[in-house]
């Protein structure tokens, strides 16, 4: 009964991942990927109470997503990302925290429902999964003030970042589709509620 | 796996501190108004056009839309704006050619043998600032009648503004003196040799036979932190030349330097020079 929430936290994680523009419109707008999540997290609230917390981030990111789809239609390609002005960057800068947030709502809600069922290695799954999500996004946060200072030619290297970010949030999608099959079909509702997992 | 609030406050305070410490040192090289360079130029009436620089924020969308040279008059002067180089970091490089009109002599000839040193340049955004240009001269009548006694045969430039001309000398003749409208602000930073020879240390007049190579190799040397060196300059040397029937005349040999990107100048001095913060 589960497994469709957690289906939608792939899918979710999907229209993040890949980004298809063509000029400045991206065919697969992050506003979905946040949509897709503020669903799949409604229906796993009913599993772990966990969830819930991550309703209002998604809705808040699927806003914020859409002020930055409306932004970049109306700019033009000279204002891409090392383009943009100081506020579109700071938005963005909330987005990415948000973000982080929302992933990690979600990799502990996984973890604390693995860990009552004791599954081990979808426990630690989703462990490794917000490790190396939180190293690679807090990198990629850090960096991107100091990126409107750097020479752009020094700000190269960052595509590095960017790449293990995606092989990483592929990751963190794979560990979705694990707990869809794992864990959707666990009735947790009376089980699992615990004050100190929120 | 349960987030520690006092980590996350530590987190978000760091955050802030490095986005608010990025903000301050990004201000701090944003441009109020776009900067133009000055330029010392003794242009031939003929050329067409002369060329303006400045230099602006990357992300600026303003242009010029009108510019009035209130020496010459207040009509506003026909122009082209293009986008040149950008710095990827903070600046953009913008030229203005001015266009001297061929076909309404009315105007061409307001411009023609008058120093032209301030410019009101009017900004899509409703800004207007007067600025100071430098020295531009527009001369009607440049003096080259000595062409045919000695022809460029080669030309080596390269990118940090030398030039090397290579001429070959067609009659007996004599060079008696070389001057330049821009010498006296010049001659400490100009290197400029004849046949290897730095041009303090040649006696004029200096004779040259048919068949000689003359070789006049000039190159700017400007010490750190010298306002000169962020200008442009497009100014000839006048070679006063005489032949053996005594026959004096002028021949040109031209003097070109502008730095063509934006990095190269020294955003802090131009600031300062204009008694911009």
């Amino acid at each position: 009964m589960y497994a469709a929430g957690y289906n939608n936290l792939f899918w979710g994680m999907i229209f993040l991942l890949i980004n298809i523009k063509v000029g400045t419109i991206d065919l697969l707008p992050n506003i979905i990927g946040y949509l897709f999540f503020y669903s799949g997290l409604s229906i796993l609230s009913k599993q772990h109470i966990i969830f819930k917390n991550g309703q209002i981030v998604s809705l808040v990111l699927a806003f914020l997503s859409l002020m930055d789809l409306i932004m970049a239609m109306n700019n033009n390609l000279l204002v891409q990302i090392w383009g943009s002005d100081i506020k579109t960057m700071l938005i963005s800068a909330i987005a990415m925290s948000l973000n982080l947030y929302l992933i990690n709502i979600c990799c502990r809600g996984i973890y604390f429902i693995s860990d009552k069922l004791d599954n081990k290695g979808l426990k630690e799954d989703a462990k490794t999964s917000w490790i190396s999500y939180f190293i690679i996004c807090s990198i990629l946060i850090f960096f991107y003030p100091f990126s409107i200072n750097f020479h752009r030619e020094t700000s190269a290297f960052i595509t590095i970042i960017i790449i293990m970010n995606v092989i990483i949030s592929i990751g963190v999608a794979g560990m979705f589709r694990r707990a869809r099959m794992e864990l959707g079909t666990y009735d947790g509702v009376n089980s699992i509620c615990g004050g100190d997992e929120k | 796996m349960n987030l520690n609030k006092k980590h996350v406050v530590i987190w978000i305070m760091l955050l802030t501190a490095v986005w608010t410490g990025n903000i301050i040192y990004y201000q701090r090289h944003v441009l109020k108004e776009p900067l133009f360079i000055k330029n010392y130029y003794d242009i031939r009436e003929d050329y067409g056009f002369f060329r303006l620089i400045y230099i602006d924020n990357i992300n600026s969308e303003r242009n010029v839309t009108s510019i009035v040279f209130p020496e010459v008059g207040s009509e506003t002067i026909n122009f082209t704006e293009q986008d040149y180089n950008s710095d990827n970091r903070y600046y953009r490089m913008k030229l203005i050619n001015v266009k001297l009109e061929k076909d309404d002599n009315i105007i061409r000839e307001k411009y023609l043998n008058k120093l032209i040193t301030k410019a009101e340049v009017h900004l899509s955004d409703g800004k207007v600032i007067n600025t100071d240009i430098g020295k531009i001269y527009i001369s009607s009548n440049m003096d080259d009648s000595g062409a045919e006694l000695f022809a460029a045969e080669s030309t080596i430039s390269s990118n940090n503004n030398t030039e090397q001309v290579t001429y070959r000398v067609s009659k007996d003749m004599k060079i008696l003196s070389i001057s330049s409208r821009f010498f006296e602000i010049m001659e400490d930073v100009l290197d400029i040799k004849l046949n290897k020879k730095p041009l303090k240390e040649i006696s004029f007049p200096m004779e040259l036979e048919k068949g000689d190579t003359l070789e006049i190799d000039y190159e700017f040397k400007f010490t750190d932190g010298d306002i000169r060196q962020s200008c442009a300059y497009d100014f000839p040397l006048y070679f006063m030349v005489e032949d053996m029937e005594g026959k004096k005349e002028s021949r040109i040999c031209s003097i070109d330097y502008w730095l063509q990107f934006p990095e190269l100048y020294d955003i802090n001095d131009l600031k300062e020079d204009r008694g911009i913060k």
